[in-house]
């Protein structure tokens, strides 16, 4: 009788309300990044029901570092909906990802209507991630949709260059990615359950390089047997 | 036979009312015709004005009075909703007159176990509907119209006591034209009674044969032929408004009436839509017709009404409306999801609840999926699909892509340093677009990684970004 209640109640679907977005153990569920130092400084990664923002520009790599969570949320099956601006997601980079049958890309004309368009996502209880470019976001229109994504079991990734933001924005993690010369580093600004960290180092790889054949050509010119085929 | 008369001598003023609750200033409807009124409130009673008062005099009584242009086809599309909503009810249905329902009783006798359970259900029908009405019944249409115009309000099941009550009626609650009345009057003919007693041959000789033949049914002699009630099948109502409205979300109230009668008709014969048109008749530009589409058929008022009030944010209106029309001529069976406690998938309601959301706000080519398409041409790559029309993807891959392209390139601006490349394509030599480029992936100072190209002229450009 215990074994089939205890069965039961495990069911990822059956509501319990002192385990509400909870782990067993009474944590809050969290999706690692996939990149040990930053789990760990995000006491294990994302919250998976929230806002979160990442301040970068375009072209920094935000997909990248964030492909474990946005893989994880897809496992629920739910939509995920795109709020670009102002560019386009390329269809043949969605079509080699897992979660382009449940993408739905929203256009919209102005911030408002992007903003507008997000609660409702999160509200029709029908998402499981909201992803949306902005050029800045209000700390107020931040913590609305930081209310809303914990109640209604959304994660909310907002994207922005962050120039217009000097403080930490009440969501979830707000986080800065940042370049110097070779590494990649991310600052937290703020991370519930943790203390921020600056400088924190990141695996963030290119995601093509020429490397091999200037290592190729590299070890070919040294080798003393095909001096002769030496290229200036 | 056995026919009940429903009259309803004040439709458009009740439909003022549902609209306009908050009113308490006298209210009286004005025949164009004549400019004088034929409908008045409660509060225009008491203010001392009476049907038949010309417009001067009745702002004469009352300054404030609100005046309501009468509208036949208003008291129209309200008559026939009153019969699509008495059709539950009652099957042998008659529009009588232009504010007149006639309901043949003889066969709710036996299926309502009596005419009084009958009776109870029709009023409080009519009292959800929150109209005014006089009833009265017969053996033919014209007796029962009598009666109810009289405010007999009673059903006699004798006929006698129904006659009874006839030969007391006026003469002004008889269908008899003026001209007659008049000739009648002044013979010192009051009542139907005194009427009724007159010899037929004898009423022939000084009046024609409409009269005899009104005669004819008021007596129950003879009942003229009347064509019975069916519901349209497919929803379409009208609304003439109180007074034109300036403003495209000023709308909502009046379309909310009519959206209410809709969802109940979708619900009654359980179909559902995902389309509803409307067509606003605006005073001095042409109509103005709009489209509101739902992700799914349903019948749900505050879906629908919200949905509605997302497209009305968006429309200008080009000068006042005057009246509406909701058209609903797409109807599909309603067939509801019967999903388990514990099922993994989650109810498609509420994604196709959102979808109507988001395009009813932000257009019908708002929302899209992304499929891959075979073209090399990224310019052209750039394909959405609507996730209605969902379609399957192609799985060829096309080289190293960004996640992000650019709507027209821009050229290359800033020092990068280029990390991968080049990728040429050239294609597109059979048509108009030819392209020849060499692509490459390029970092910049702040590490941006931009996917750039080089054309045939050694112009280099930024077509999209890494994400």
């Amino acid at each position: 009788m215990s074994a089939s209640i205890s069965s039961l109640i495990k069911h990822p679907l059956v509501f319990r309300g002192r385990d509400h977005r909870h782990t067993a153990d009474g944590e809050e569920a969290r999706l690692p990044f996939g990149q040990a130092n930053l789990d760990k400084a995000c006491a294990g990664g994302v919250p998976a029901a929230g806002a979160m923002s990442i301040r970068a520009l375009a072209g920094q790599g935000e997909l990248q570092l964030l492909n474990n969570v946005l893989l994880q949320k897809a496992a629920t099956q739910k939509r995920i909906i795109w709020l670009p601006n102002p560019l386009y997601l390329n269809p043949n980079w969605m079509s080699q990802t897992p979660f382009q049958q449940q993408s739905w890309v929203v256009n919209t004309t102005n911030e408002a209507d992007a903003l507008w368009a997000c609660e409702q996502a999160i509200r029709s209880q029908a998402c499981c991630c909201v992803m949306m470019y902005l050029a800045q976001i209000e700390p107020k229109a931040a913590r609305r949709l930081q209310v809303l994504a914990r109640q209604y079991d959304c994660l909310v990734i907002l994207v922005h260059p962050g120039h217009r933001n000097p403080g930490a924005l009440p969501v979830n993690i707000d986080m800065a990615l940042s370049f110097d010369a070779r590494e990649w580093f991310v600052h937290l600004h703020r991370v519930s359950g943790a203390w921020p960290q600056q400088h924190i180092a990141i695996e963030h790889p290119l995601p093509a390089s020429n490397s091999a054949i200037v290592n190729a050509f590299r070890q070919y010119s040294n080798s003393a047997a095909t001096a002769i085929h030496e290229v200036s | 036979m056995h026919w009940l008369y429903l009259h309803f001598p004040r439709l458009q003023l009740d439909q003022f009312e549902q609209l306009h609750p908050e009113q308490t200033e006298p209210t009286v409807v004005i025949d164009g015709t004549d400019n004088t009124v034929c409908q008045l409130s409660a509060a225009a009673i008491s203010a001392g004005i009476k049907p038949g008062m010309g417009i001067a005099e009745v702002t004469a009584m009352h300054a404030q009075t609100w005046i309501i242009e009468y509208s036949a086809n208003s008291e129209g599309s309200q008559l026939e909703q009153l019969a699509t909503t008495l059709y539950v009810i009652a099957s042998d249905i008659v529009c009588a007159a232009s504010n007149g329902i006639a309901i043949n009783l003889s066969p709710l006798v036996r299926y309502y176990q009596g005419l009084d359970n009958f009776m109870a259900l029709c009023e409080r029908t009519l009292a959800a509907q929150r109209v005014h009405f006089q009833f009265g019944s017969g053996t033919t249409i014209e007796i029962a119209r009598v009666l109810a115009r009289s405010r007999v309000n009673r059903v006699e099941t004798e006929p006698e006591l129904a006659n009874y009550h006839l030969k007391n009626c006026s003469l002004q609650a008889t269908e008899l034209p003026a001209r007659e009345m008049e000739q009648l009057n002044r013979i010192g003919i009051r009542t139907l009674g005194q009427l009724i007693a007159l010899p037929l041959e004898e009423i022939g000789k000084r009046f024609n044969n409409q009269i005899i033949t009104y005669l004819l049914a008021i007596k129950g002699v003879k009942q003229p032929p009347y064509s019975l009630f069916h519901p349209r099948k497919l929803f379409s109502q009208y609304l003439e408004l109180p007074y034109a409205v300036e403003s495209a979300p000023g709308l909502s109230r009046y379309i909310a009436v009519v959206l209410g009668n809709n969802c109940t008709y979708l619900q009654k014969r359980n179909l559902a839509t995902d389309t509803l048109q409307f067509e606003l008749q605006q005073r001095e530009h042409d109509n103005l017709v709009f489209v509101v589409n739902a992700g799914t058929a349903h019948h749900h008022l505050s879906e629908w009404q919200m949905l509605v009030d997302l497209k009305l944010e968006q429309i200008k209106l080009d000068s006042p409306v005057t009246s509406l029309t909701l058209t609903c001529d797409q109807l599909v069976e309603f067939d509801p999801e019967n999903l388990s406690l514990l099922q993994s998938t989650y109810s498609r309601h509420a994604e196709n609840m959102l979808l109507g959301k988001l395009l009813a706000r932000l257009g019908n080519d708002s929302v899209k999926t992304v499929q891959q398409i075979n073209e090399h041409r990224q310019d052209y790559a750039v394909q959405q699909t609507c996730p209605l029309h969902n379609s399957p993807a192609s799985s060829e891959a096309n080289g190293q892509q960004p996640a992000w392209l650019m709507v027209q390139p821009q050229p290359l601006t800033e020092q990068t340093q280029i990390l991968y490349g080049p990728e040429r394509i050239h294609t597109g030599w059979w048509d108009e677009n030819p392209v020849k480029r060499d692509y490459f992936l390029a970092i910049t100072g702040k590490g941006q990684r931009l996917w750039v190209y080089r054309d045939e002229q050694q112009h280099w450009y930024v077509h999209g970004y890494f994400g």
